[in-house]
């Protein structure tokens, strides 16, 4: 009975084509959001109407992003939708106490060039080191 | 907590992935529960005493 620890399980096969769907949307939301933002900065159209067009479909997609990921969730199995759902609940955490301390040191003017996406950025780095961390801890 | 998942793998000469096909989770998750480092859901414990033909009981201990 020999024990393998690279066996590719049935499952590992679904989670493999989960994971690069969730990457897909991911990056179609991401794509998205950077042709809404740099589209009117850089002159790309003229009309208003393309650009309120190009934020509602940025809003769509991540919405469908969302819908996606809860699917995601609840096609794991019973460990790895609690690494998940430890790791969001850290970046959630995270994002939350130290998006009041960020506003603080703006407020006093430690931070000047001011960004949401600092905090975005936090808590996504958060959400995949908890899911590093944790994995290593059931392994 | 602990459990006879590995006494009882062996028993049918089953390798971790051929008892994780079985039950349609990770490999990662039936090593998990054989060293005691996670509990399975309700769902997963039924699932394996459905499996190995036994009650919860008997593949899981209570250590209380």
């Amino acid at each position: 009975m020999n024990e393998s620890p690279n066996a590719v399980t049935n499952y590992d096969k679904r989670s493999i084509r989960d994971n690069l769907k969730f990457v897909s949307w991911v990056f179609l939301w991401t794509a998205s959001s950077v042709i809404s933002q740099k589209a009117k900065a850089y002159g790309w159209w003229e009309a208003e109407w393309i650009t309120l067009m190009s934020i509602a479909v940025n809003a769509a997609l991540g919405l469908l992003l969302v819908h996606y990921y809860r699917q995601m969730l609840n096609r794991m199995d019973d460990l790895q939708r609690k690494i998940h759902l430890e790791a969001i609940s850290i970046s959630f955490g995270l994002g939350l106490v130290l998006s009041i301390s960020y506003t603080i040191l703006v407020t006093w003017g430690y931070i000047i060039n001011e960004q949401v996406s600092d905090i975005f950025t936090l808590m996504c780095i958060s959400y995949a080191a908890a899911i590093v961390l944790n994995t290593v801890r059931y392994k | 907590m602990k459990n006879r998942l590995k006494v009882l793998r062996a028993e049918r000469d089953w390798t971790q992935a051929d008892l994780a096909n079985a039950l349609e989770v990770s490999r990662q998750t039936i090593n998990a529960i054989e060293k005691g480092k996670f509990a399975p859901s309700l769902p997963l414990a039924f699932k394996c005493a459905r499996l190995f033909q036994m009650s919860i009981e008997e593949i899981f201990l209570d250590e209380e």
